[in-house]
């Protein structure tokens, strides 16, 4: 099965999938690692800015001093304009990045874990047009009805409203998308995005696994210019292909 | 008198637990449960630049020292990272030849060479803006290092598996290509 692919596997659009404003899923990016890691460029200096000069003395060693790095309760009165959700450390993103979790926490029915940064990461990354490791007030609306349409996708296949998916309905959704995939691939998927290790996969993982799907999907079609479900790819160009995605 | 007891519990280290790394283990642990989750790891690790691991290089190494598939660490989860996280400290401070705190693509370019890695210098250069600090283009810290050569190693050996023939190229269907990346996603 899996060395014969149908052959409309990866040419069918997954439609119906919720889409970022700037950089789209279904449109992948062109250079190597890009989504690997641009943001949070920023805050990560400006965190380390904020440090205590402890650390300078001995720059690579783990952090010593139990509380150091809490941040100091600063109330810092933000305008709309300068107000920015990143998935970093810094200390305003902390609070966004909270806030932002705690918006999609309610998504989950009796799970209140945190939400993937991983997802958190890939969702602003799409939604930030000019790379400045944020979305501002009017990217975050784009960034809520994305998570919103989600969060329909998912209640559609769960069923119960348990916050999970299993293998079933993951199967269905995916299918729904417009996916060809072997029962083998699933157990894949289901080992590799249920992050809680319940068999079963949580809204926020759910989302990273579309995401990533579409991807790889996406890279491979640009490789695969007859369309035949096959590619013939060197070394080097299976790792572009990779490094874009992981 | 007294001298006849058992050791006081602290200080004991069990077999095949970095002494250094138990030592750490208690400051880095902060909720004192005994084990280390990804907020508590992120917490602990810091770049020469001074800013934070980032999440995904503090995800990879949770993955790959988590036995337990629990989502923590414990001791013994932590001392294997320890050393892991030591051993590529040491490469990276070899590599980066200039002493300047990070990795530069020429830098890189030795570095993954001397590693075994037959990369054009074009991709490494495309590897090394990508997983640079933003301002700075041309300066890998050790967060993006490790993960960048985790994932390197990790892919060069999805890769030779399908390549049979050794050719340096490979023919492969399109779940082959989605199992070999996701498979290997950390």
């Amino acid at each position: 099965m899996r060395r014969n692919p149908n052959q409309s596997d990866c040419r069918r659009v997954p439609c119906g999938l919720p889409s970022g404003r700037r950089r789209d899923v279904t449109e992948a990016p062109t250079k190597v690692g890009e989504l690997g890691a641009t943001p949070l460029r920023e805050e990560c200096q400006a965190e380390a800015s904020s440090r205590s000069a402890a650390f300078r003395t001995n720059p690579n060693s783990l952090r010593g001093e139990r509380g150091e790095n809490k941040p100091k309760k600063k109330k810092k009165k933000t305008t709309t304009a300068e107000w920015h959700i990143t998935p970093s450390t810094g200390r305003r993103s902390i609070t966004a990045c909270r806030r932002t979790r705690a918006s999609c926490g309610t998504f989950f029915r009796g799970t209140w874990t945190p939400f993937n940064p991983v997802t958190v990461r890939s969702i602003i990354a799409m939604f930030d047009r000019d790379n400045k490791g944020g979305v501002n007030f009017n990217e975050f609306a784009g960034v809520w009805k994305y998570i919103t349409d989600w969060q329909n996708i998912f209640r559609t296949y769960d069923r119960d409203n348990s916050g999970f998916i299993d293998k079933n309905e993951l199967k269905q959704a995916l299918t729904g998308f417009g996916y060809r995939l072997s029962d083998q691939f699933y157990n894949t998927l289901i080992e590799k995005f249920d992050r809680q290790r319940k068999g079963q996969v949580a809204f926020d993982d759910f989302i990273q696994c579309c995401i990533v799907l579409q991807r790889l999907t996406d890279v491979f079609r640009r490789y695969d210019t007859d369309q035949d479900g096959w590619i013939q790819v060197s070394y080097e160009q299976y790792l572009s292909m990779v490094f874009n995605i992981v | 008198g007294g001298s006849y007891g058992p050791p006081p519990p602290t200080g004991n280290v069990p077999p095949g637990v970095n002494p250094e790394a138990q030592q750490w283990f208690s400051t880095v642990d902060t909720d004192h449960s005994g084990y280390i989750n990804l907020k508590e790891l992120k917490q602990a690790l810091i770049n020469s630049n001074s800013s934070a691991f980032n999440d995904e290089t503090c995800l990879m190494m949770l993955n790959m020292f988590d036995k337990t598939k629990s989502g923590r660490m414990d001791l013994f989860g932590f001392s294997a990272l320890w050393e892991f996280l030591q051993q590529w400290r040491a490469l990276f401070q070899q590599f980066d030849r200039d002493r300047s705190g990070s990795i530069s693509s020429n830098e890189m370019h030795q570095a993954l060479s001397q590693m075994g890695y037959n990369l054009s210098p074009q991709f490494i250069q495309t590897l090394v803006v990508n997983y640079s600090t933003r301002g700075q283009p041309n300066a890998m810290q050790l967060d993006r290092f490790i993960q960048v050569c985790t994932q390197l190693q990790s892919m060069t050996l999805a890769f030779r598996e399908k390549d049979t023939g050794m050719t340096g190229n490979v023919r492969m269907s399109y779940e082959d290509f989605l199992s070999s990346a996701i498979a290997r996603l950390m």
